[in-house]
């Protein structure tokens, strides 16, 4: 069963729609690792299938995110290297998948869902943004809003949302950033728009929209659960004795 | 609705939704124009009727020849943005994008669907 606060993460990066994703999920990867969860980010040569398939053989993550080329049945790493596709999605089963591809959400997420991938997050529709110079798009005024909605989803499932939730969340960032552009007077605010509309609108979950994928939060509350025992413990025990003691006296106990 | 009433309406509009305000909306005349557009035939008394029908059918007009009217615009203003995908066409200028609309393929279908959908989000803005 794959392993909760566990999660793989890759990031092609060899032309600059990559290398923009790219830029943005390592904000994710590093967020992660600052949690102290465990993670495998495969960047670069090493977003390829093999690695990935190795990854999930070694730690067997909960959370699998990706950015990369795609289409409505197949997702890819770096040079185009195929990772997943409809029919091939075995080593997804019990996993939640968050795609940043375009079209995967069409008929590859569904196919993975439908035979056994926990929860897939993804796109119907081709995943496009505005920009004039490559580079991290939250440092980018046309993009930054298009990614701060994508990587919101991540950050939630991080904190322990739901994927429901976490989506929810991420269409509260879409749609302030709609408002956003809607009331600029920057001449290449439609442009913007047209876009972030599209892309608000593309965004799909598939599959359990009440898994989650870290214990982050739970094993502290088990430890504090744990400590507020061994507090009363010792109240309940002489209470027990006391009220034997108490009973043997009234003759209620032999 | 009085012509005066449809004036204040798209004056409001515009003032909230200044990002929507020059995007090519309706037909009028054979000629693709933007809200603004429309506001100033209104003031001026030219093509009141024909004005009032577009605003009414906003989102009926052909999206094509609305979008190409629109890429023409943007190629022109801000010729270095471009829009990047991760699909298997990684970026696009505007002029690049206006040559896809242009021949009605379909990367120009894609493009097309996308302004659609502005154009029903600046329907329900309009009111």
């Amino acid at each position: 069963m794959p392993r909760a606060g566990v999660a793989v993460s890759v990031r092609p990066d060899f032309e600059p729609a990559t290398q923009v994703g790219s830029f943005a999920l390592k904000h994710v990867v590093d967020a992660w690792r600052a949690r102290d969860l465990e993670i495998t980010d495969l960047a670069g040569a090493d977003a390829v299938r093999e690695k990935v398939l190795d990854a999930f053989n070694v730690h067997d993550p909960v959370l699998y995110f990706m950015v990369g080329h795609g289409n409505e049945d197949l997702m890819t790493g770096q040079e185009y290297d195929n990772l997943f596709w409809t029919c091939d999605c075995r080593a997804l089963v019990g996993r939640v998948i968050v795609a940043l591809s375009c079209v995967t959400a069409a008929r590859l997420g569904p196919d993975a869902v439908g035979k056994g991938a926990r929860c897939y997050i993804g796109y119907d529709k081709d995943f496009t943004w505005i920009m004039d110079v490559v580079q991290d798009p939250l440092l980018n005024l046309y993009a930054r809003g298009f990614f701060e909605a994508v990587l919101e989803i991540l950050y939630r499932l991080m904190a322990g949302d739901t994927t429901a939730e976490a989506y929810r969340a991420s269409m509260d960032v879409w749609n302030y950033w709609i408002d956003y552009w809607t009331r600029s007077t920057d001449p290449s605010a439609p442009l913007v728009l047209q876009w972030l509309i599209h892309d608000r609108d593309s965004q799909k979950l598939i599959g359990d929209a009440m898994a989650t994928v870290t214990v982050a939060e739970i094993i502290p509350a088990l430890w504090w659960a744990f400590q507020a025992v061994g507090a009363v413990a010792p109240i309940m025990i002489v209470a027990a004795v006391l009220g034997t003691r108490e009973a043997e006296k009234a003759g209620i106990l032999v | 609705m009085a012509v005066t009433e449809k004036i204040s309406r798209l004056e409001r509009f515009i003032a909230e939704n200044p990002a929507l305000a020059d995007v090519p909306a309706m037909i009028v005349a054979g000629r693709p124009i933007t809200p603004r557009e429309a506001l100033n035939y209104l003031r001026a008394g030219t093509y009141v009727n024909e004005v009032l029908t577009g605003l009414r059918a906003l989102g009926i007009d052909d999206p094509w020849i609305l979008c190409e009217e629109f890429y023409r615009r943007q190629a022109a203003a801000r010729p270095e943005l471009k829009a990047y995908s991760l699909g298997f066409v990684p970026s696009m200028s505007p002029a690049e994008s206006l040559r896809h609309v242009k021949a009605r393929d379909d990367e120009g279908r894609k493009i097309v669907e996308a302004y659609a959908g502005m154009l029903s989000f600046m329907k329900t803005r309009v009111g």
